[in-house]
């Protein structure tokens, strides 16, 4: 857990699996990335994962629902939510519904190792609290 | 013909009373959201603008750039409205649109914060407790934009001409005298206010058409327009951008010509680490405004800690590929260079420069001042050069001593004024204790002068009289040492006096 994680990476646009698969691979870090939410759920009920990296604009389960869907099942889960069409009111309303982070597209991958490397440090801290 | 531009906090009812005035007087509506969702398909990174009111914006965030572009995108699509007729406008910061358009009626709204709180509750299926700290943090984010966007306070009421408390007034009724209000003669467009349109439209228009296109966006351009006269200004070092101006512009509906002019007035600051927070910077910044002066920057890196591949000509290419004509990449872009090296505040001090219109170039070098020639030279056209904290690896003498020279060296070989950061403060801003000094200075003046024309007869006595006569040569002597010093301490407060008025 120092040095990797397990991520899900959910958005309908494949570029973007594609790119942050590959990054977040070369880091070290287990990778999957699907375009479909209902799908990446499902694979939430059989694969432990520490951190999604969601979409908000999809199809049938936007990205809110699925951060709702996701934290109500599996509270340990670090849910970051990107979207191109980031506004102050949908960034306060993902952070209001417990969101980890929210990223605003086009971002660089550094912003995005940078959060990981947060949301790592803060399962890290949150184990080390239940086990004291 | 009416514009109205409604403007409120989130959940304040501003899109059901823009619904309300649209059906009884059948005006277009347009939202901000649906401008924006235009703005992105432009290429405008609208988001990053948005969630920099929550977060710390990268080291390299251009956020000025982006503000600028958003600023311009809206200007022009609201003047392109404005040409077809009435319409009602509805968003964040709608007020301060369309500045000086005096036929823009600007209506705000105050909610109870019990029926806010409800109607957040409801819309984002939040606890009452969730919402009320929702709304509490979304309104100073709103706060933060209207600061960062607008550069005023957000409940400013002379940015309003009508604000309806929605507590004792029904939407229905609040409509209803926006009608009437609309038709007022303060609020019919004049030929002026038409004029002032037309203007708008044609400065965003050549903004928006320079910034998107790839032989001038990477420019720092100040872009005005007056009567389809399109000035553009850009900074000294960047004048290769000169010949591609009139071509981006060319065909511009509207624009009969194009001036393209070199910023005149300039003021070269030279130093190794730069910090908007700065003293000295807000110094550099009072100097500027007070002269109408772009600042160029040059951050020196001593030889011995190495360029590496910071220096160079700090010219924005980035901006040109990451817009519309790059690979697609859904939004996951490669890293930038320059969030990897240690840029000495450079990219932060220039976003603010940039956000004040005052930024005339950057520049950064390696070494000692003949780099610092090298670079500028055929740029001299400088009013001052600042020498601000300079090699602050050494020890207190040699700084001083270093700074000296280089002070020495550049203004021989530019024949430009040269001060450091110190001296800066003394010579040309007015402060605290400028204004002691005067007070002090004025004071001593003044009694000196009452002495002079309350004591005529011993005067005269001393200068021509019995006590000439006994003490020859003290009244030469006397006046020898008085005129000068009275010319010093009247000159010093006239000089204080004239700095004031912004006269230098």
């Amino acid at each position: 857990m120092e040095n990797h994680c397990d991520i899900l990476i959910v958005d309908d646009e494949p570029i973007v699996g594609q790119r942050l698969k590959a990054l977040l691979e070369k880091e070290g870090h287990r990778v999957e990335a699907f375009i479909d939410s209902a799908v990446a759920l499902q694979r939430l009920d059989t694969q432990h994962f520490d951190i999604v990296i969601s979409d908000i604009r999809m199809g049938d389960i936007d990205g809110i629902q699925l951060l709702d869907q996701v934290l109500k099942k599996f509270r340990h889960i670090k849910v970051v939510l990107i979207t191109g069409y980031a506004t102050l009111e949908l960034a306060r309303e993902s952070l209001a519904k417990g969101a980890f982070d929210f990223i605003a597209k086009p971002f660089k991958l550094n912003e995005i190792r940078t959060t990981i490397k947060r949301a790592m440090e803060s399962i890290v801290s949150q184990q080390s609290s239940a086990v004291h | 013909m009416a514009i109205v531009m409604i403007s409120s906090l989130y959940q304040s009812g501003r899109k059901e009373l823009a619904e309300a005035l649209a059906k009884k007087t059948n005006w277009p509506l347009l939202s901000r959201e649906e401008l924006v969702d235009r703005a992105r398909e432009q290429g405008i990174k609208i988001g990053r603008l948005e969630v920099a009111m929550i977060k710390t914006p990268n080291q390299s965030e251009k956020l000025a750039h982006e503000k600028d572009l958003y600023l311009a995108f809206l200007t022009a699509t609201l003047c392109e409205k404005a040409r077809e007729g009435s319409f009602i406008y509805y968003g964040r910061g709608g007020h301060l649109l369309l500045p000086g358009v005096s036929h823009r009626l600007r209506v705000g709204l105050s909610t109870p914060q019990e029926v806010r709180v409800d109607r957040t509750a409801q819309a984002l299926g939040l606890s009452p407790d969730k919402a009320v700290g929702y709304l509490k943090e979304i309104d100073e984010d709103f706060e933060k934009w209207i600061r960062f966007i607008h550069k005023v306070d957000s409940r400013d009421a002379k940015n309003f001409d009508a604000v309806f408390n929605l507590e004792n007034i029904g939407l229905s009724n609040a409509a209803e005298i926006l009608c009437h209000m609309a038709g007022m003669p303060e609020f019919q467009p004049t030929a002026a206010s038409n004029r002032m349109v037309e203007n708008l439209w044609l400065a965003a228009q050549s903004k928006l058409r320079l910034a998107l296109d790839e032989r001038t966006a990477a420019a720092d351009l100040q872009v005005q327009a007056d009567n389809g006269v399109v000035t553009v200004t850009y900074p000294p070092q960047q004048s290769q951008f000169r010949t591609n101006i009139p071509e981006v512009l060319a065909e511009l509906k509207g624009c009969h010509e194009i001036q393209c002019t070199m910023a005149e007035t300039n003021i070269l600051w030279i130093q190794e680490r730069f910090d908007p927070q700065a003293e000295n910077y807000q110094q550099i910044i009072q100097l500027a405004q007070r002269w109408g002066a772009a600042v160029e920057l040059m951050r020196l890196i001593p030889p011995d800690e190495g360029a590496g591949d910071a220096a160079g000509t700090d010219i924005d290419t980035d901006r040109a590929f990451s817009r519309k004509n790059a690979v697609y990449t859904g939004g996951v872009e490669d890293d930038d260079p320059q969030t990897i090296y240690n840029d000495g505040g450079l990219i932060r001090t220039k976003e603010d420069l940039l956000g004040q219109g005052r930024f005339g170039g950057q520049h950064t070098v390696c070494g000692g001042y003949a780099s610092i020639l090298e670079r500028i030279q055929g740029n001299g056209n400088y009013t001052l050069v600042v020498i601000g904290d300079m090699f602050l690896s050494k020890g207190h003498s040699a700084r001083t001593r270093q700074t000296r020279e280089l002070a020495l060296n550049i203004r021989d070989r530019l024949k430009a004024p040269v001060i450091t950061a110190d001296e800066m403060k003394s010579r040309l801003l007015f402060g605290k204790k400028q204004g002691l000094q005067m007070v002090g200075f004025m004071a001593v003046v003044l009694f000196l002068f009452g002495t002079v024309f309350t004591h005529q007869d011993l005067l005269f006595s001393f200068l021509s009289g019995p006590l000439h006569q006994s003490h020859k040569w003290f009244s030469p002597v006397a006046l020898f040492l008085f005129i000068p010093l009275l010319a010093y301490l009247w000159g010093t407060v006239t000089g204080l006096a004239l700095k004031i008025i912004n006269i230098d």
